[in-house]
C-alpha cells in the first residue's frame, strides 16, 4: 500500500520540475544489486549505535579553522537506545570541556548487553531479503549469532528496532565518512564547496541503502509509524545537522533551521525518487540531486532579487501619493 | 441440612486455623524455618506439603482455576506464550506445569504460525507432583499431544546444562522453598539466547482495589474451595503464599542477581499477576 501511495501521490510532485519519466514497477530481478563498498564500522562505535543530541558548544578559545577538528570527537557521546538502558543521565551530562578519547566516552554506557543486541542486529541484516523487516528476522540472525531464536524477544519493537538499527548504524557510517572527508581536506589544504561537500555525503548515506532496496519501502513505512515516528525524525535530524556541521556550517540566526530543514527535505526527495530508479548505478538520482541543490542556490538568489524588486516597485506604485506628500507638507516620519 | 454441616465445616476449620497459626508465630525465622503461607514450617517439609496440597487439589484444579479468576488465568496464559513468542525450532520445559496449560498452548501458538514442521515441538513437563502430571497426561491423550513428562523438584532439575531454549513456570514459583536454587537451575539448564518467563501472582498497587482484592482472596477464595473442592486449607494455603512471594521489583532483582539479562516485568489485571522475563545471553 505504501508502495502505491508512493508511487501515485508522492512521485508525480517530484516529477514535476523534471521530464516525465514512465512509472514502471519494481521488479528486483531488474536489480543489478552489488553491495557497495562500505567502509566497516569501527568496533568501538558499533556497540553504540545512537548519538544523543548535544547541543555543540563552540568553545571561544578555538579558532574557525580549529572547530571542525576539535569539535569532531567532543561534542558527542553516544549509547544505545535498548528498552533496558538505564544510564542516560550519566550520557547526557559530557561536556566538550572534558577530554573525550574514544574510550571514556564509550565506558559512560554501562549496558553489557549493547554488545550482543548489536550482534544479534547486525546478523538479521543478511535476512531482511527473505524475511523483511520482522521479528523471524532478528530470530534468524539470532540463531546465526550463536544464539536461540527466542532472544528475539529482547528487541520489543520487533522489525522496527531493526530498520532504526540500520539507520543509526547507516547514520553513523556517514559521520565516519565526513570525518575522514574533512580530515583529507584539511591535510590537502583544498576547501570543498558546501554544495559540493553536501552532495558527497548525501550519495554516501543513499549508496548504503542500496544493498536493501527490495524492501526499503517497506522500511520507510516502518519508519513512518507513529510510535517510530520521533526516534526515526530525530535520526533525520541528527543527520542532518551532522552533514552541516561538517560541510562548515557556522550559522547562529535562524538559517541554521532552514538550512536543515531544506537538506532534510533535499534528502526525503533524493530518496523517494532512488526507489523508483532503474538506471545502471542510479544515475539519474544523482543527476536529480545535482538540479535539486541547483534549485536551492537559486532560491537564495532569486529571494533576495525579490525583496529589492518588491521593494521598488512598492516605490514606483505610490509614486503619485509620495509627491503629493510632500507638495502639501506633511514630513517624513524618518529623519 | 447438607449446607448446615458444611458451614459446621467451615467454622470449625477457621478456628482450627487460627489456633494452629498461635502456636507456629512463636518458633523463630531462621535458614531452618520457611514460610507456608502464614505458618511457619521446617525448610525440609516444605516441599513435602506443597506436595500434599497439590494432590488434593489436582482433580479439580484447573476448574477451580477458572472459578477463582473468572476465566482470567486463560487469558494470562496466553498473554505469557504470546510474549514468549516461540518458532518452530524453540524447545520449552514448563515447570510447575503439572495440568499441561503452558504446554498445550505453546504448542497451539507454534503449530499455527509456523506450519511447515511435521512433528510436534519439543515440550517437557516438569512437576514436582505425579497427581498433577497425571491430569496432564489424560488432557494430553484428549487433545492427541505428545508431550515428555518428567516428575521431579524444580530445584534440582534432571536435565543437562543448556538444554532448553524456553523455561516458563507458571504460578509456580512461589510454591518453591528456595526461588533462587530455581532461578539458578533456570540458568543452568537454558542455551545461551534462552529465555525465562515466569506468570505469577504480584501485589496489586492501588490501594483501593488491594482492598477489594484481598477481601476476596481471604473471604471468598477458601469458602469456594471448601464448597466445590472440599478444601479449605489448600487454598487458604494458596492465597497466603500469594501474599509471602516477594513484589515484582524484587522477583526482577532476583532475576538478575543470578544472572538473567533483559529482565522486565509486565503487570497484568491491575497488579494482580505479572509476567517477569529474562534472557540468558551468554
Amino acid at each position: 500500500m505504501l508502495k502505491t501511495f508512493v508511487r501515485r501521490v508522492v512521485l508525480p510532485k517530484v516529477y514535476v520540475q523534471d521530464v516525465a519519466r514512465p512509472l514502471n514497477t519494481v521488479s528486483s530481478k531488474s536489480w543489478n544489486l552489488q553491495k557497495t563498498a562500505v567502509p566497516p564500522v569501527c568496533s568501538p562505535c558499533a556497540r553504540k549505535t545512537v548519538l544523543t543530541w548535544n547541543i555543540r558548544q563552540y568553545s571561544m578559545n578555538n579558532d574557525s579553522s580549529d572547530e571542525q577538528q576539535s569539535a569532531t570527537g567532543d561534542t558527542f557521546t553516544s549509547k544505545n537506545e535498548s528498552n533496558s538502558h538505564k544510564n542516560s543521565d550519566q550520557a547526557e551530562g559530557t561536556t566538550d570541556q572534558k577530554d573525550n578519547t574514544q574510550d571514556e566516552f564509550h565506558a559512560d554506557n554501562a549496558d553489557d548487553t549493547v554488545d550482543i543486541k548489536t550482534k544479534i542486529l547486525d546478523n538479521a541484516l543478511d535476512f531482511v531479503h527473505e524475511y523483511k523487516w520482522s521479528r523471524k528476522a532478528i530470530s534468524s540472525g539470532a540463531e546465526a549469532a550463536g544464539l536461540a531464536g527466542v532472544s528475539e524477544g529482547i528487541f520489543e519493537g520487533g522489525g522496527e528496532d531493526l530498520v532504526l538499527h540500520f539507520v543509526r548504524q547507516s547514520n553513523i557510517r556517514l559521520q565516519h565518512f565526513m570525518k575522514e572527508s574533512v580530515k583529507r581536506q584539511d591535510e590537502e589544504g583544498e576547501k570543498m564547496k558546501s554544495s559540493e561537500f553536501i552532495r558527497k555525503a548525501i550519495e554516501f548515506r543513499l549508496r548504503l541503502i542500496v544493498p536493501y532496496m527490495d524492501n526499503w519501502s517497506d522500511a520507510m513505512g516502518v519508519l513512518l509509524r507513529p510510535n517510530v515516528l520521533p526516534k526515526s525524525a530525530e535520526e533525520l535530524a541528527m543527520m542532518v545537522d551532522d552533514i552541516w556541521f561538517y560541510a562548515g556550517d557556522k550559522s547562529s540566526d535562524f538559517s541554521w533551521y532552514t538550512k536543515r530543514g531544506m537538506l532534510a527535505k533535499l534528502y526525503g526527495s533524493t530518496q523517494l525518487f532512488m526507489l523508483m530508479d532503474q538506471s545502471p548505478d542510479f544515475k539519474d538520482t544523482w543527476e536529480f540531486l545535482d538540479r535539486r541543490l541547483d534549485d536551492i542556490k537559486n532560491i537564495a538568489e532569486i529571494s533576495q532579487s525579490i525583496s529589492t524588486t518588491g521593494d521598488a516597485m512598492f516605490q514606483a506604485a505610490f509614486s503619485s501619493a509620495t509627491i503629493l506628500k510632500n507638495i502639501l507638507g506633511f514630513p517624513d516620519r524618518k529623519r | 441440612m447438607f449446607l448446615l454441616n458444611r458451614g459446621k465445616a467451615i467454622v470449625l476449620s477457621c478456628a482450627s486455623n487460627s489456633q494452629a497459626s498461635y502456636y507456629t508465630t512463636a518458633k523463630r525465622l531462621d535458614e531452618n524455618y520457611t514460610h507456608f503461607g502464614y505458618k511457619t514450617v521446617k525448610t525440609e517439609e516444605k516441599a513435602g506439603k506443597v506436595l500434599d496440597v497439590f494432590s488434593s487439589v489436582a482433580s479439580k484444579y484447573d476448574m477451580m482455576n477458572d472459578v477463582m479468576s473468572g476465566g482470567l488465568h486463560r487469558l494470562w496464559k496466553d498473554r505469557m506464550i504470546q510474549k514468549l513468542n516461540p518458532d518452530n525450532k524453540a524447545v520449552l520445559l514448563d515447570c510447575a506445569g503439572g495440568t499441561g496449560d503452558i504446554a498445550f498452548r505453546f504448542v497451539n501458538y507454534v503449530e499455527r504460525r509456523h506450519s511447515q514442521f511435521t512433528d510436534h515441538p519439543n515440550v517437557t513437563v516438569c512437576d514436582i507432583n505425579n497427581d498433577m502430571l497425571e491430569v496432564g497426561k489424560s488432557r494430553a491423550l484428549e487433545r492427541g499431544v505428545s508431550l515428555n513428562w518428567v516428575c521431579s523438584n524444580a530445584e534440582e532439575l534432571p536435565f543437562p546444562d543448556q538444554s532448553f531454549t524456553c523455561y516458563t513456570i507458571a504460578f509456580g514459583i512461589r510454591n518453591c522453598t528456595n526461588i533462587s536454587k530455581v532461578l539458578q537451575e533456570a540458568y543452568r539448564v537454558l542455551r545461551p539466547g534462552g529465555r525465562f518467563v515466569c506468570l505469577e501472582f504480584s501485589h496489586v498497587s492501588n490501594p483501593i482495589l488491594s482492598k477489594i482484592y484481598d477481601t476476596y482472596s481471604f473471604q471468598v477464595i477458601p469458602v469456594m474451595g471448601e464448597v466445590i473442592a472440599g478444601d479449605w486449607n489448600s487454598y487458604q494455603y494458596l492465597v497466603e503464599s500469594i501474599r509471602k512471594f516477594p513484589a515484582a521489583d524484587e522477583f526482577k532483582q532476583m532475576i538478575s542477581n543470578v544472572g538473567f539479562k533483559v529482565v522486565a516485568y509486565e503487570p497484568l489485571t491491575f497488579g494482580t499477576c505479572a509476567i517477569h522475563s529474562g534472557f540468558r545471553l551468554k
